[in-house]
């Protein structure tokens, strides 16, 4: 669908980058500095690139013509771009800023086959954003949930082919996180639209995306699922690690209305994990869980008569003791999962890599 | 009263501040986004009207201006005017004079405005000229408020480059400061204190506006 083949140089720095990228919400997983930003405003035309760009058959990018180098004008390429820093208008108020969106629409044309879906409407995404009591208020005024709101909002009534996210959840705290975070999840999923996620969380990614691509250094080092990407990260790039949690990764078999359950299948063993709010999770789908060391608890023998319902079988590949704390590192089945406890806990159990464990997690802690 | 000495001056500036709002706009978003090595030497010399002494810049445009300059030959051949001791003379030499004080309040305004909005603005599917005017002017208003004033209020204070150019023609090349000049010369103070009297007021009201509007872009320039 997107065919990339670019070639992206401005100072010291290089990034050079050749793949195709499908349908569904593929992440651009990599440091700071690593080149995402540069490689989504090259797909957006905001920076001379080299090389070609081709998305569902028209060509955006080609440099290689013999005569002059061709390149689509960023408002001929169908794309919604979120940026990273809230760039409303100042001098509209947020029913003018989506208004400005509403009245260029038109003029792009789509790509490829007609798009067969319906437009997005003002009156759909002002539902679904809840924008409905601020479209009279000036954007000088509004919270940082609400300024990104809008500009998802704007965003959509481009009526895009391609949505190009630019860390959307950097710079909010965790609360505006949470009340983002659904609206994202809306953007990026309920449109059936092809999205890039730019993001160097992999938290985020596991929850939002299928797919990942991860460049370091202006390279592309993987492009997979999310699911195989992680696990990349984890064990060849472990510099890249923004974060201690571990990423389990399992497939929907059952769900309990009754006690708003799911059931998964992680690695052959199950894991029940309460029903998400905002995501409907269907039978068959996919699931990242982000688990953090500390409620990961570990036992020698697979215990009975407790609360906990999710009990994983596992083979300890590595143990690390730090000042106060002990992290195990376990395997389960093609996955990794970590475990943190205190070094009298390591000690009382003997623990040696190779052991067969059973590591405890909490139902009502995963998400 | 001078009253033609005074329309005169007010035509010369309004025309001035008009067409150096058509070219100072180009011009000052160039240098306030290109990233080329040419960059800086454009800016200085933007610049130097501030800088130059106004008889040097008056000396050299006379030069330029003269038929037998290819460049004043050029213009007497498609006009079949001078541009010596002429009204149009004097707007080309305050195009120069007064360039900066277009430019540079310009400059400052486009830099503060950043390229994030006109980055959206094509994003959205705004043409160029499209997310200008919708975008770019709106949210630079202020600064085009500034510029507008300074240049105007600059062009009816200038004295040394129009006096070099355009000489003392009444009803063609007679301003303000030129008939000043010359009733101070013939001891007729009276008028001399009235004209002056009327240029202070003018000034101060200028700057009262500029300041209360917009204090920092004006900041910049004086």
């Amino acid at each position: 669908m997107l065919e990339l083949d670019i070639n992206f140089q401005r100072n010291e720095f290089e990034l050079d980058i050749a793949t195709t990228i499908g349908a569904g919400v593929t992440a651009i997983y990599g440091p700071s500095g690593s080149g995402k930003t540069s490689l989504l405003k090259a797909i957006a035309g905001l920076v001379p690139a080299q090389g070609q760009i081709t998305f569902m058959g028209t060509t955006w990018l080609d440099t290689a013509q013999q005569i002059r180098a061709y390149q689509r004008p960023t408002y001929q390429r169908p794309i919604g771009l979120l940026f990273q820093d809230d760039r409303l208008f100042a001098h509209l108020n947020v029913l003018g800023n989506l208004n400005f969106a509403v009245k260029r629409a038109p003029r792009r044309k789509p790509e490829g086959e007609r798009h067969p879906t319906k437009p997005i409407s003002l009156e759909a995404v002002v539902e679904i954003f809840n924008l409905a009591m601020l479209l009279e208020r000036s954007v000088t005024n509004l919270s940082g949930g609400e300024r990104r709101r809008v500009a998802m909002a704007q965003t959509l009534l481009t009526q895009p082919q391609l949505l190009l996210l630019d860390e959307p959840l950097s710079g909010l705290d965790e609360a505006r996180k949470r009340e983002i975070l659904p609206f994202l999840y809306a953007l990026a999923n309920e449109f059936a639209i092809p999205t890039l996620y730019v993001s160097h969380q992999l938290e985020e990614v596991s929850q939002l995306c299928q797919n990942m691509l991860v460049i370091d250094q202006g390279a592309l080092r993987f492009h997979g699922t999310t699911h195989a990407g992680v696990n990349f990260v984890e064990a060849k790039l472990n510099n890249l690690m923004t974060t201690d949690l571990s990423f389990l990764t399992g497939t929907v078999i059952e769900k309990n209305d009754t006690y708003h359950l799911t059931t998964l299948d992680v690695a052959g063993q199950r894991v029940q994990i309460p029903q998400s709010q905002y995501r409907n999770l269907q039978t068959g789908d996919q699931v990242t869980l982000n688990i953090k060391p500390s409620d990961v608890a570990l036992a020698l023998a697979q215990p009975s008569g407790i609360s906990i319902r999710n009990i994983l079988q596992g083979v300890i590949t590595n143990i690390a003791a730090t000042e106060r704390f002990t992290d195990i590192t376990l395997t389960i089945g093609d996955q990794t999962l970590r475990s943190r406890i205190t070094l009298a806990a390591a000690n009382e159990l003997k623990l040696v890599p190779g052991m067969t464990l059973y590591a405890l997690l909490k139902s009502s802690g995963l998400s | 009263m001078e009253l033609t000495a005074i329309w005169l001056t007010l035509k010369l500036a309004s025309i001035t501040t008009l067409i150096l709002l058509v070219l100072g706009t180009p011009l000052a978003w160039w240098l306030a986004h290109s990233t080329n090595k040419l960059r800086p030497a454009v800016e200085a010399l933007t610049a130097m009207p501030l800088v130059m002494p106004p008889t040097v810049i008056g000396f050299y445009l006379l030069l330029l201006f003269s038929p037998d300059n290819p460049i004043g030959q050029f213009w007497f051949q498609i006009t079949g005017d001078t541009l010596t001791f002429s009204f149009s003379g004097l707007v080309v030499a305050s195009l120069i004079y007064s360039l900066p004080f277009m430019v540079q309040p310009l400059m400052n305004t486009f830099a503060q405005v950043g390229k994030g909005p006109i980055e959206v603005a094509y994003t959205l599917g705004a043409k160029p000229w499209d997310a200008f005017c919708n975008v770019i002017l709106p949210l630079s208003l202020r600064g085009y408020i500034t510029a507008s004033v300074l240049t105007f209020a600059h062009t009816i204070g200038e004295f040394g480059v129009v006096l070099m150019v355009g000489g003392n023609i009444p009803g063609e090349t007679r301003l303000v400061s030129i008939a000043i000049y010359e009733e101070v010369e013939t001891l007729n103070y009276a008028q001399a204190h009235l004209l002056s009297g009327i240029l202070v007021a003018f000034s101060f009201i200028v700057l009262l506006l500029v300041y209360s509007t917009n204090r920092r872009a004006a900041m910049r320039v004086l």
